[in-house]
């Protein structure tokens, strides 16, 4: 048989990954598509690299691709769904069992951009009403031609779709094709708290996925899938930890993270960005109430926000240790058994509401918390933390007060968590393993005929109402990309007539700058007629240079603005970028400008991967950029500034006199071809548009490229050093 | 010779009046008209996308009409470069999902074992044509088609599906040609259409070894250095690979797959006589030349050559490549390294391409 997995990001696939080894294992083909494109490798989370060690497992058996189509923007529908779905998310937070969870209920607003009038009535029957008509809504959108064309190519036995339930997927396209071409379809709850706080199922999958019989009355009754089409398998990802023994004794590993052996130790387990945006301070405050203790602390930042980690210092409190203080995905081995290990020696897990504390049941530990106001929306404010409850039958020891809390980890000891563990992620018995069960259904699943789409007297009316709006936006889908930059063009060319026209500011990364940006304004300095003395250049760090050809003038930034400014900028969202580069026009004086945002919006069909670069050829005009003086030796990306840097001078410096610039192909090494240096990139995950766009650069400027994976540097600089030529 | 051309698409000089028009339109002060309301309607679609939609068409009726059948197919006579067959002939016939039992592939140098789950039969040119008259043929047929590629059903290919459907017993074979496919990419290799569109047709995966033991070292770098267009016979580039294998067999013997067999345009790199290299695969025949060189591959430490196929087959077993290539590159061979790229990643390893300005003191 042949399986279809339609993964949002590669983060979810880390949860079904005993899943589809199994089914490798059984002899089934499995072809693993993302949504957003996976996780990039040496980030924190399952990353394309991870997939790739899946599939190399299984070579021709396991495939994936970063290419899962969305709604064609030509069909007219696209923008209807949009908002269908980020409406039908939002309503069912008007819901009174949402009253008390008003973070929950404020992220559902901003990502619908709703109103929040609608938790006004904050009406049971009226929730109910609303989340039916969502649900017609949803069937009232016809299915995806670009979708059910990418289904007849993989031509599945079953599609699976994970997580879903993100607020506003569009993945319910996926399920809806493949009701259409009768191809059986699932959806996988990834987590325990999916069902709970994210979006809802709105369509008619032929099963649901879950954990747990708590998971199955909540898809049931919030999402409205009947009982019969939900499946409680258990947890597959917590498999491994049911099995798993220790590689090394607590002596050790109390060495290998850095705490005493000679005391036991509680494990702190961070939460989520969501959950716990400022937890070091927490943690903090935590040790400061635990006082003297006579046992260690050891912290594990989650891997998707250790960023504060990193500079964050408990040095003042004994026997504490950060570790991994970069945080770090459970992903191989090393990661598994480092996991583990910290799990299973602990004397006590603390956490404020993670997945981790289930985790920590499952090696039979006691697990506690304390309800803090900094936490209210994101512990109780949440349903699934009840879940967590003693009086839910969880295990969770809740303390109201960090005195309360203190004395009961004091008295803390392993526990026999059993009966949770059996109900919350074993439910067919505790020595039962979830992958095969879920395996089993899908086999089962598979060979079934699929349910087709029903449409109701109320969808249909919804259809009738949307359609016209549909075929409206049709005519007035996006431009193709050629017809989109030459209307940009025209738009541009009224700026002719000023004397004094501001490009930029520049307020982004050099790489962006250099292969994109600087090629773009010597076309459209050709194309629109513009002469060099009207052109005033406005970027930062010193990169006069680089705009000594096109422009007459050159405005830095740094002195602009301040150089710390720039650098909070450079790092900075778009909307504070914008205004800073309204301000930045108002400083100068100018009413006429070319914004980078038209450069960005013209490429943006090649950087996504729609155009190919042909279409960048057409519009951007090549140039060694800065001076082409006499050149010698190599200079090392690590000797220069890394990006985002306000001050580029060193950066300029090196690149005008080197001969040779060795830097990453993610990163600074991208822009040697364009400044007309001999370039060795070294082999990173790097964006393809980019690199593809730096090793076309290369060609067409005659400079030499090289692009070399790490390990090979040490022979080529051998050969570089014995060779003569 | 490399091969790189393509065919020109057909409307190339669509409307180009916007210049004109636009002049006229600033002079009128009508630019934000045109551009709004103007613009938009003009036909300035690309017609590279007529091409691509035209080649899948045909595709599309030519699978539709193999799956409406029980007869045979056969896939091929590829008859040019390792490089594309590797990176996309195959990866495309495995996207295609035909099924194993009816495909006969019709391929060069006993490379069977590349079509594993693919197709179950293979017929091997060098069995129905010696190895003069193969090298004769060919090259009339890239004097015939302008360029190794087989963009069209020549009359050698032809003469060797007759024979290979004779010698088979395959009645009324369905030929599913490389042309079909070449025809589908050639956009692409133009720069006119993104690589999205391409992967679509792709199924990229790594490759099985052959089933066939040598007599090799436990351990060994496999090489390979001949000289062609981006590589050319010149001091510094004979020195260069005298040079690379001399430091390569410090630490492990280098293995050359160099075979005797000589039916490309590509003419071996002399090794100097004081570098250490084994050629096991001298004086092998040329119906078995590649399946050997792909056993070789399969079971080195690593791969180093000139730029081109063989980097490949090594990344497709797993084996990390280091490539040299004197620049400049071509356009195509740009677009082949993201396919490249593609293939090693999928097999865990990695392609290096060095030029060889970047080891020069």
């Amino acid at each position: 048989m042949k399986f279809l997995v339609v993964v949002w990001r590669s983060k979810y696939l880390q949860n079904y990954e005993p899943v589809l080894r199994l089914l490798a294992q059984r002899g089934h083909r499995i072809h693993v598509t993302f949504s957003e494109g996976p996780t990039r490798a040496g980030s924190k989370g399952f990353s394309a690299h991870d997939v790739e060690r899946l599939a190399h497992d299984f070579p021709g058996v396991i495939t994936w691709d970063d290419t899962a189509p969305g709604r064609d923007p030509a069909d007219g529908w696209l923008g209807i769904a949009n908002r269908v779905r980020a409406y039908g998310d939002l309503v069912r937070y008007s819901h009174p069992r949402y009253r008390n969870a008003p973070l929950l209920r404020g992220r559902a607003l901003r990502r619908s951009r709703g109103s929040q009038l609608l938790f006004g009535w904050s009406n049971a029957r009226l929730a109910d009403w609303l989340r039916g008509v969502a649900r017609d809504a949803e069937r009232a959108i016809p299915s995806s031609g670009r979708i059910e064309d990418y289904l007849r190519h993989h031509a599945p036995d079953l599609v699976l779709v994970t997580p879903l339930l993100d607020l506003g997927s569009a993945q319910p396209e996926f399920l809806k094709s493949a009701a259409k071409l009768a191809i059986p379809n699932a959806v996988g709850v990834a987590s325990w708290d999916n069902l709970t706080n994210k979006g809802t199922i709105r369509n008619d999958p032929d099963a649901v996925f879950v954990w747990n019989e708590a998971q199955r009355r909540e898809a049931d009754e919030l999402h409205d899938v009947p009982l019969e089409r939900v499946l409680a398998t258990g947890a597959p990802k917590f498999d491994e930890w049911f099995a798993r023994r220790p590689t090394l004794d607590f002596a050790a590993f109390a060495a290998k993270v850095g705490l005493d052996p000679a005391q036991p130790y509680v494990l702190y387990v961070c939460s989520s960005y969501f959950v716990a945006s400022e937890e070091p301070a927490f943690v903090e405050r935590w040790l400061e109430a635990l006082g003297e203790r006579e046992f260690g602390v050891l912290v594990r930042p989650h891997p998707e926000n250790a960023k504060r980690w990193r500079t964050a210092d408990l040095s003042r409190f004994p026997n504490v240790v950060v570790y991994p203080r970069d945080g770090a995905a459970v992903v191989d081995e090393a990661s598994r058994a480092d996991y583990f290990h910290s799990l299973l020696y602990s004397k006590a897990v603390v956490g404020i509401n993670t997945s981790a504390l289930i985790e920590a049941a499952i090696v039979g530990k006691g697990v506690y918390t304390v309800l803090d106001p900094q936490f209210g929306g994101t512990q109780e404010g949440t349903l699934h933390f009840h879940h967590l409850l003693r009086e839910n039958g969880g295990v969770l020891h809740v303390a109201r007060s960090l005195e309360e809390h203190a004395a009961q980890l004091a008295a803390a000891g392993d526990e026999d968590t059993r009966a949770f563990v059996e109900s919350f992620v074993r439910p067919a018995g505790l020595d039962v393993e979830a992958a095969p069960l879920f395996v089993d259904e899908l086999e089962r699943l598979a060979m079934q005929p699929a349910r087709l789409p029903v449409a109701t007297a109320r969808s249909r009316l919804i259809h009738g109402a949307l359609a016209p709006v549909a075929v409206r936006r049709r005519s007035r889908a996006p431009l193709p990309p050629r017809t989109a930059a030459k209307q940009a063009e025209l738009l541009l060319a009224s700026v002719r007539r000023h004397s004094r026209i501001v490009v930029g500011p520049w307020l982004r990364d050099s790489v962006e700058e250099v292969l994109y940006w600087l090629p773009y304004l010597g076309h459209l300095r050709e194309e629109l007629g513009l002469e060099r003395s009207q052109l005033v250049a406005v970027s930062y760090g010193g990169v006069a240079s680089w705009y000594e050809d096109l422009c007459g003038d050159y405005v830095d930034l740094n002195e602009l603005l301040g150089e710390d400014t720039v650098e909070g900028l450079l790092v900075s969202r778009v909307p504070e970028r914008e205004r800073a580069e309204a301000l930045v026009l108002e400083k100068l004086g100018s009413h006429a400008a070319i914004s980078p945002s038209v450069m960005r919006r013209v490429f943006a069909p090649y950087r996504r991967g729609d155009a190919a670069i042909g279409f960048v050829a057409e519009f951007t005009k090549l140039g060694r950029i800065g001076p082409q003086g006499e050149r010698c030796g190599a200079v090392d990306e690590a000797a220069l500034l890394g990006d985002r840097r306000a001050d580029r001078a060193e950066l300029v410096r090196a690149a005008a006199g080197a001969e040779r610039l060795v830097g990453s192909a993610a990163g600074l090494g991208l822009i040697g071809p364009s400044l007309g240096v001999e370039t060795v990139l070294v082999g990173e995950e790097s964006s393809e548009a980019d690199l593809d766009l730096c090793a076309w650069t290369a060609l067409q400027l005659g400079v030499p490229l090289s692009f070399v994976d790490r390990s090979e540097l040490p022979l080529l600089r051998e050969l570089a050093g014995t060779i003569r030529r | 010779m490399t091969d790189d051309r393509v065919p020109k698409s057909g409307s190339a000089a669509r409307l180009h009046l916007l210049p004109l028009a636009r002049r006229a339109a600033g002079s009128l002060g009508l630019e934000p008209f045109a551009a709004r309301y103007v613009v938009p309607r003009l036909p300035l679609a690309d017609p590279s996308l007529d091409v691509v939609r035209g080649a899948e068409r045909r595709l599309a009726e030519q699978l539709a009409e193999i799956r409406s059948s029980n007869r045979p197919i056969v896939v091929g006579p590829w008859l040019a470069e390792v490089g594309i067959e590797l990176l996309y002939w195959v990866p495309f016939l495995r996207a295609l999902r035909l099924d194993p039992s009816r495909v006969v592939a019709v391929s060069r140098g006993g490379v069977d074992s590349w079509y594993a789950g693919i197709a179950e039969g293979y017929a091997d040119v060098f069995e129905h044509v010696g190895e003069d008259e193969f090298r004769k043929e060919l090259s009339h047929s890239w004097i015939d088609q302008e360029g190794q590629k087989q963009y069209r059903v020549g009359d050698f290919d032809r003469r060797v599906l007759v024979s290979v459907a004779k010698r088979n017993g395959l009645a009324n074979p369905h030929v599913l040609h490389p042309s079909t496919m070449l025809m589908l990419f050639s956009e692409y290799w133009r720069n006119r259409i993104p690589l999205a569109r391409v992967l679509r047709y792709l199924d990229i995966a790594p490759l099985t070894p052959p089933a066939v033991s040598l007599d090799l070292p436990e351990r060994y770098v496999a090489a390979r250095f001949y000289f062609r267009e981006t590589f050319p016979d010149d001091a510094a580039n004979r020195a260069l690979v005298g040079q690379l294998l001399e430091l390569l067999g410090r630490d492990l013997p280098v293995v050359l797959l160099d075979t005797g067999v000589n039916i490309d345009d590509h003419e071996q790199v002399p090794i100097p006589p004081e570098v250490e290299v084994l050629r096991p695969l001298l004086g092998v025949r040329a119906e078995e030349n590649l399946r050997l060189q792909s056993v070789v591959l399969a079971g080195a430490d690593s791969f180093a050559g000139t730029y081109g196929g063989l980097c490949y087959l090594a990344n497709a077993y797993g084996v990390p490549s280091f490539a040299l290539l004197t620049p400049p590159a071509s356009e195509p061979g740009l677009r082949h390294g993201a396919i490249g790229r593609r293939i090693a990643t999928s097999a865990g390893t990695h392609l290096s391409i060095v030029s060889t300005t970047a080891v020069s003191a």
